[in-house]
């Protein structure tokens, strides 16, 4: 079902008042989850005002729910050091400023003023804002995002700006670098790059403009939508809905022209002339798969044709080992989607489609709302500029894992092929050569950890999303948390496994148990599990509780607790709880997995 | 196409002003109409310009005291309503 409102935020998303108004009907919507509300603060030294309620639009449009503290105007110290910003208990702070624009006199008097003098007024700004983001960090565990520093292009002093003894713009640079350096390390704070973003979408025709002088609007009110965009890349992250895998359409998608009938000399792929776009194209979709972004394709072709360009094409940036799922065939597009997302063992509301054929959007829109479809321009020498304005891949950190992702996934791809040759489940098990390493949590562990909590869905009993801060205080606490590593012949999958065992008085309470679905259907789930209790039998042998907390997407491990051995102490519509005596558990290793051979050694 | 352009300006109106489009008249002004606001007048003002793309003068904005006036500048702006 095609959501209309959806529909309507889509079709007006640059338009300032209509965003404002739709935020009404959001706000009233039926689909618009109070339970999943995250609570964003706006806090400015100028007019700000509906911004949030383009947001508000933005964030729906992108299932994300949203609740907006806009401060007082020009108030931002003054909220930062009350009490209501902490009454409201933000998820995400913004702090846009605009501190030295036209009114201070810094820009009428750079060029004249002591050296001295000047540097005192930058060190006196940064320490001021240093120290308001200190104050929130003391009173609200909620991520900040703070802007940089901002000036005007055109300083009077023309030409020589660079030659003068104080130059303005060299000394807004050297303090938003200063700012940079000081939370490079911070899971808490994040500099948005504002100058750069103001510079990007044009200074001269949005910064200053008429309105500064009829309502102080420092930005023109046609960039809000513009900025909300800005602010939605971390607002997709933190309510945990970044994509993880890009679908391609591939004639004139990746490559001008169709295979089919153009023939592989006839396609346009080259790094010079008009096939330029789609290799520059191809070299940002690589970059990205880098990132961690899972590659596939849906494409209606012959695959000898392809796999002829694959091989032979001289200048295909992308080969056939990026991707991690193909469908090149004449079956509808639609169950072609359904397929890789199986395979994939992702959700499909994980998936981000792109295709030159607004017919084949049109229909994975209507068929699968739960795909996000991009919409391709008709020109495609800004299909890469489209690509780069997308913000539903933001996260807030990159792991190593991250960057090993489309390695992994490949190897996944060769483990299925396998699979269809051996037919007997438990001898393609065997032949995986499967070892696990099961152990306590170290801290070079934490960042993969808080990652899994927020990103797994589907073996998940819990669902419980942690930040850092979380996990470290579990570790604190003396909780037991435990990881999973998994390898086979084929790589290293990584970090896959997280078991949180609370010691609870009489009971352990298993507060979270998750698997990455790349492990998933080697039957490594219950022996994590069971090897888990073994250990925790060693530590304390008493009663093990466990919930199931049912989700849209954690249906298949509803009965994981049965299969242990658990039964049921009680159940309602929120959770199921499950309990077992660790006295009458006995633990068999499977002999499919070797059980912490590198641990061992160690 | 004139009445378009009407068409577009009264749905602009109401939607800012909170009110159906029907029942807006060229007498209507802050003074007689509860959302408009000094924010909302420039959000008028800065929504006008984009929807007919046009830019008007601090002058013509300031001095814009109702709906009769804002129809009149955007007739010097060759809007034809």
């Amino acid at each position: 079902m095609i959501n209309n409102l959806k529909e309507e935020i889509k079709k007006n998303n640059s338009s300032f008042s209509i965003l404002i108004k739709l935020s009404e009907e959001v706000r009233r919507d039926p689909n618009f989850k109070k339970d999943e509300i995250k609570r964003i603060a706006i806090l400015s030294d100028f007019t700000l005002k509906g911004l949030g309620d383009c947001l508000m639009s933005k964030a729906f449009y992108n299932d994300i729910y949203i609740d907006i503290y806009e401060g007082d105007y020009g108030q931002w110290q003054q909220e930062i050091l009350g009490e209501e910003l902490y009454k409201f208990n933000p998820d995400l702070n913004f702090i846009i400023l605009d501190n030295f624009g036209l009114d201070r006199d810094l820009f009428y008097n750079y060029h004249c003023l002591e050296n001295g003098k000047i540097k005192k007024i930058m060190n006196d700004y940064l320490n001021n804002l240093l120290s308001m983001i200190g104050k929130i960090k003391n009173k609200n565990k909620g991520k900040i995002v703070v802007s940089n520093i901002s000036s005007y292009g055109n300083l009077i002093t023309g030409i020589t700006s660079n030659k003068v003894k104080n130059n303005l713009r060299k000394l807004i640079l050297e303090a938003n670098i200063v700012l940079e350096n000081e939370f490079l390390n911070d899971k808490q704070v994040f500099i948005f790059d504002y100058d750069g973003w103001l510079g990007h979408i044009g200074k001269d025709k949005y910064l200053y403009g008429k309105y500064y002088f009829l309502g102080d609007m420092r930005i023109e009110p046609a960039s809000f939508p513009l900025l909300s965009d800005q602010l939605l890349a971390y607002l997709i992250p933190i309510a945990s809905k970044t994509k993880k895998c890009l679908v391609l359409d591939l004639d004139n998608t990746i490559w001008g022209g169709i295979i089919g009938e153009d023939n592989m000399e006839g396609i346009k792929l080259s790094p010079t002339g008009e096939g330029k776009m789609f290799y520059i194209f191809q070299k940002l979709i690589l970059s990205l798969s880098k990132l961690g972004i899972i590659l596939a394709i849906n494409s209606k072709n012959n695959k000898e044709d392809v796999d002829k360009v694959f091989k032979e094409h001289p200048y295909m940036i992308l080969k056939e080992d990026d991707f991690a799922a193909i469908r090149i065939n004449w079956q509808d597009k639609v169950t072609n989607m359904k397929e890789l997302a199986e395979e994939l063992n992702i959700g499909l509301d994980s998936m981000v489609f792109m295709d030159d054929d607004p017919a084949n959007r049109e229909m994975i829109r209507k068929m699968i709302p739960e795909v996000e479809v991009i919409d391709l321009p008709e020109d495609p020498a800004f299909y890469w500029k489209t690509l780069l304005e997308y913000k539903g891949f933001s996260t807030l950190k990159y792991t190593d894992e991250d960057r090993d992702r489309g390695k992994m996934y490949f190897a996944e791809k060769k483990r299925r092929d396998l699979k269809k040759e051996l037919v007997d489940m438990d001898s393609f098990l065997k032949n995986l050569n499967l070892e696990v390493e099961i152990k306590p949590i170290t801290k070079f562990d934490i960042p993969r950890v808080t990652q899994l909590t927020q990103k797994t869905n589907q073996f998940n009993l819990t669902t419980r999303r942690y930040q850092e801060e979380n996990i470290k205080k579990f570790i604190e606490n003396n909780d037991q948390v435990w990881t999973l590593n998994v390898n086979d012949k084929f790589g290293d999958y990584g970090l896959v496994g997280v078991i949180i065992a609370r010691s609870n008085k009489k009971v352990w309470e298993i507060d979270t148990f998750l698997l990455s679905c790349r492990v998933l259907g080697k039957k490594i789930e219950e022996n994590f599990f069971r090897y888990m209790l073994k250990e925790l039998r060693v530590i304390e042998s008493k009663k093990v509780i466990g919930k199931y907390i049912p989700t849209k997407k954690n249906m298949q491990v509803e009965y994981f607790y049965k299969k242990i051995g658990f039964t049921v102490q009680a159940t309602s519509e929120i959770e199921t709880i499950w309990q077992l005596d660790l006295a009458e558990f006995d633990f068999v290793p499977a002999n499919h997995i070797t059980f912490n051979k590198k641990y061992a050694k160690e | 196409m004139q009445k378009n352009d009407e068409k577009k300006l009264l749905a602009l109106l109401g939607r800012i002003l909170k009110i159906a489009p029907e029942k807006i008249t060229d007498a209507m002004a802050p003074e007689n109409t509860e959302e408009w606001d000094s924010f909302n007048g420039l959000m008028i003002a800065a929504e006008l310009e984009k929807t007919f793309n046009i830019k008007f003068s601090i002058e013509e904005i300031i001095t814009t005291k109702n709906v009769g006036d804002i129809k009149n500048n955007l007739k010097k702006h060759g809007i034809i309503l």
